[in-house]
């Protein structure tokens, strides 16, 4: 099969079981999907459906029980530096300052030093971390840890970027702050992004497609695509157009949760 | 400001209370150990020389005693080091390569309950009465301790920051350097004190058993000839040398934890 430039990930007929102690659980079932290069990708869903495991199953963390995920056609195998992950738990280090956290990728790929320290400079600057370069995270704000924890994954340069409800843990202003963050980021150096969430508004926000999940076994209920321009603006959320949409998707939402899957 | 102020009085109240410890400890065996107007004292000196009577023995022997301190604080530090050190470096390969683990864990599981002192008889035979064998058996101890601290401590490390470091693109061997072996360290410390004030238990009693210097030695000596005072002042020498070990080794490893809560007031 020859790869489709246009798609960067595809899952085909992926299910995925957990063998625990307590016995089998059916995470996903019979879900395919296609994202395309520089798409960002929301997957909302009712929580423990299984969204994590489709993230997990893209990062290479876990692998398929049946079915493939591919990257650029290629069958993911195990985690990459193609594929950055943005957890919501704090996932930078903390033994390392800022400016090292932003260079641990590059590092870790033998990049020479005169190489790494103008990226990391020029990341600092994007998400205005300059003069906190030398502190350790313990002394930064939960919004901060987030920018550097962004920071460090753009700074390795990958082609797909996995966000696991990165904003969950937030109050409700840093969130948007980040929402904001995150789309000029993307704005300033396109990529690919997948982004879990359980919040439908940060979805329509964000998204250019919304995928909605069915409870477990998840699969998909619904990929609608975003018809709203992408306005740095957090007040797009508050329009007649934007309501309703996240209305309908709520319905839909709500409705999956209702008939248990078959 | 209020609040840093108050902070730094509480630590002053919290040494002023260890201090007054000190002192309390220090009067009562001035009291029981008192011999008042030709009474007997509570405790007879033999059993319990009198604070008097070990200061009397520091002032005699000071140039000796400082000798046989320094022999054994030279012993116990290499013992630590050595010790300590490779018990790290077994514990992370250990850790790494399931294959080592299974070869190694089983002698470890069942040489760990086994006290040190039990083997200074084969020590003695295998290496006579020398520097290596009572290094060997107090490092030994170190080793025991910082090995099941080290695994254990890999153990914990979370395992988000493997998958993140993973996704950025770094290998087992990277991982293991720059996210275990700087996760670890924290708890690392709590195995290095244990192992510490183990290594000057260890060497006492190997310089009781087999030993020509050293402060073990010199309390061996004491005893044939009933001298409790020199005894007793054996005993406080090991304790100070021990505690201010601790302090340099606090110090030194205060420097690796400065990104963690640790040392934040609170």
């Amino acid at each position: 099969m020859k790869p489709d430039p246009i798609i960067k990930i595809e899952l085909n007929a992926v299910h995925k079981t957990f063998h625990t102690a307590q016995g089998s659980v059916a995470a996903l079932d019979e879900t395919s999907l296609k994202i395309n290069t520089n798409e960002i990708v929301c997957i909302v869903g009712p929580s423990g459906c299984g969204k994590s495991t489709l993230l997990n199953l893209v990062a290479g963390f876990i692998a398929p029980s049946a079915g493939s995920v591919r990257v650029d056609g290629v069958p993911v195998r195990g985690p990459g530096a193609d594929r950055a992950v943005v957890f919501q738990q704090d996932s930078i280090f903390p033994w390392l300052t800022v400016q090292q956290n932003l260079a641990y990728g590059p590092r870790a790929r033998g990049l020479p030093n005169h190489e790494i320290q103008p990226i990391v400079d020029r990341l600092l600057a994007l998400v205005g971390l300059t003069e906190y370069a030398e502190l350790f995270p313990l002394q930064l704000s939960g919004g901060m840890k987030k920018r550097v924890d962004l920071a460090r994954a753009y700074a390795n340069k990958p082609a797909v970027l996995l966000m696991d409800e990165p904003f969950g843990a937030l109050d409700v202003l840093t969130k948007e702050k980040m929402q904001l963050e995150l789309l000029r980021l993307w704005q300033e150096e396109a990529l690919t992004i997948l982004f879990v969430t359980h919040d439908i508004e940060e979805a329509l926000f964000i998204g250019d497609r919304v995928v909605v999940m069915t409870p477990r076994p998840a699969r998909v209920a619904e990929d609608i695509a975003v018809p709203f321009t992408r306005e740095l603006d957090p007040r797009r959320k508050t329009t007649a157009a934007f309501q309703q949409l996240r209305q309908g998707l709520m319905d839909t939402l709500s409705q999956s949760e209702a008939e248990p899957a078959a | 400001m209020l609040q840093e102020e108050s902070t730094r009085q509480r630590a002053r109240r919290m040494r002023m209370i260890s201090i007054l410890s000190i002192i309390g400890i220090l009067l009562l065996w001035f009291v029981v150990t008192m011999e008042w107007q030709g009474a007997d004292p509570i405790v007879r000196s033999l059993k319990l020389p009198s604070p008097a009577r070990v200061l009397e023995t520091l002032i005699q022997v000071r140039e000796t005693i400082l000798r046989q301190a320094l022999v054994t604080l030279y012993r116990v530090s290499l013992s630590f080091l050595a010790g300590s050190a490779l018990g790290v470096l077994v514990g992370l390969v250990m850790s790494r390569f399931r294959i080592v683990f299974a070869f190694l864990v089983p002698h470890i599981e069942a040489l760990r309950p086994v006290p040190p002192v039990a083997l200074i008889p084969f020590f003695i035979l295998w290496f006579g009465i020398s520097l290596f064998g009572q290094v060997l058996l107090a490092g030994l101890g170190c080793f025991m301790v910082m090995v099941v601290c080290t695994i254990e401590a890999v153990r914990n490390v979370p395992r988000i920051y493997i998958q993140a470091a993973r996704s950025l693109g770094a290998e087992q061997d990277y991982i293991y350097r720059t996210v275990i072996l700087p996760a670890i360290v924290p708890e690392l410390i709590a195995g290095w004190r244990v192992a510490l004030a183990l290594a000057f238990g260890l060497m006492a009693a190997a310089e009781m058993m087999g030993a020509q210097e050293g402060i073990g030695f010199m309390i061996m000596v004491a005893r044939r000839s009933l001298n409790t005072p020199t005894i007793m002042l054996g005993i406080i020498i090991i304790g100070i040398e021990a505690a201010l070990a601790d302090r340099v080794l606090y110090y030194f490893t205060r420097r690796l934890t400065r990104w963690t809560e640790r040392d934040v007031e609170r």
